[in-house]
């Protein structure tokens, strides 16, 4: 049996990580939040604000898995150590700390009116450093890439 | 880069072609193409030793350091 490319097992993982996504804000987030709206009837007033930031907050995320689909794609053309592919990365990073600060602001605008609920705030947080550790990855993978497309460069105009 | 890799000289008094010159070091023409427009970062000895004895000169009749380079 043919082995999987490495390249397409990343596709994968990608395209994984788009269906969660999706999933994760067209029914679970909904869902959470009608119960929550029927189980504290005095903050209903906050599930079409909170749902609306956490699908503005998707953007920036499939934005990132969009890059990421992308330097699979060079990966599978052999080219992985691209210039384009370390402008990528960073921008991973970045994406990743921009929606690692939005959830960091949303969750101190629940807290400081006391509208924070523990089990919300764990998500949340667990979520927040989700994407913290995305962003050191990115801009670590992005330092690394730009590395070694250096080397790559010295070792193909070494005769 | 400060040296300059001379090959057109030691070809012309050789009388060989650079395809001929790529054919016996066994490197490939765009190598070739990339000594002699200077834009390799580095040759190996290996190579180097290759060159000088299918064109019988020394190291120093292709390899010249220029301070303007």
């Amino acid at each position: 049996m043919r082995s999987i490319e490495p390249a397409v097992w990343l596709k994968l993982v990608v395209g994984s990580c788009g269906l969660v996504v999706l999933v994760a804000i067209g029914v679970v987030a909904p869902w959470v939040g009608y119960s929550f709206a029927e189980d504290f009837p005095e903050v209903d007033y906050l599930f079409w604000p909170c749902l609306i930031f956490i699908w503005v907050s998707a953007v920036p995320i499939y934005v990132a898995l969009w890059q990421a689909w992308r330097v699979c794609s060079d990966i599978e053309r052999g080219n992985s150590f691209s210039a384009a592919n370390v402008r990528r990365l960073r921008l991973i990073g970045l994406l990743a700390v921009v929606v690692g600060l939005m959830y960091t602001g949303a969750m101190i605008a629940l807290a400081v009116p006391n509208l924070l609920h523990p089990g919300v705030a764990l998500m949340t947080m667990l979520g927040v450093f989700l994407c913290y550790c995305f962003a050191a990855a990115g801009f670590a993978l992005s330092r690394l890439a730009a590395r070694a497309g250096e080397l790559q460069q010295e070792n193909e105009l070494t005769i | 880069m400060a040296i300059v890799v001379n090959l057109d000289v030691m070809l012309a008094r050789r009388k060989m072609t650079v395809t001929e010159l790529s054919e016996r070091v066994g490197i490939s023409m765009a190598n070739v193409s990339i000594l002699k427009n200077g834009r390799a970062r580095a040759i190996r000895f290996s190579t180097l030793e290759r060159i000088c004895e299918v064109l019988a000169c020394q190291p120093g009749d292709i390899l010249e350091y220029s301070a303007d380079g």
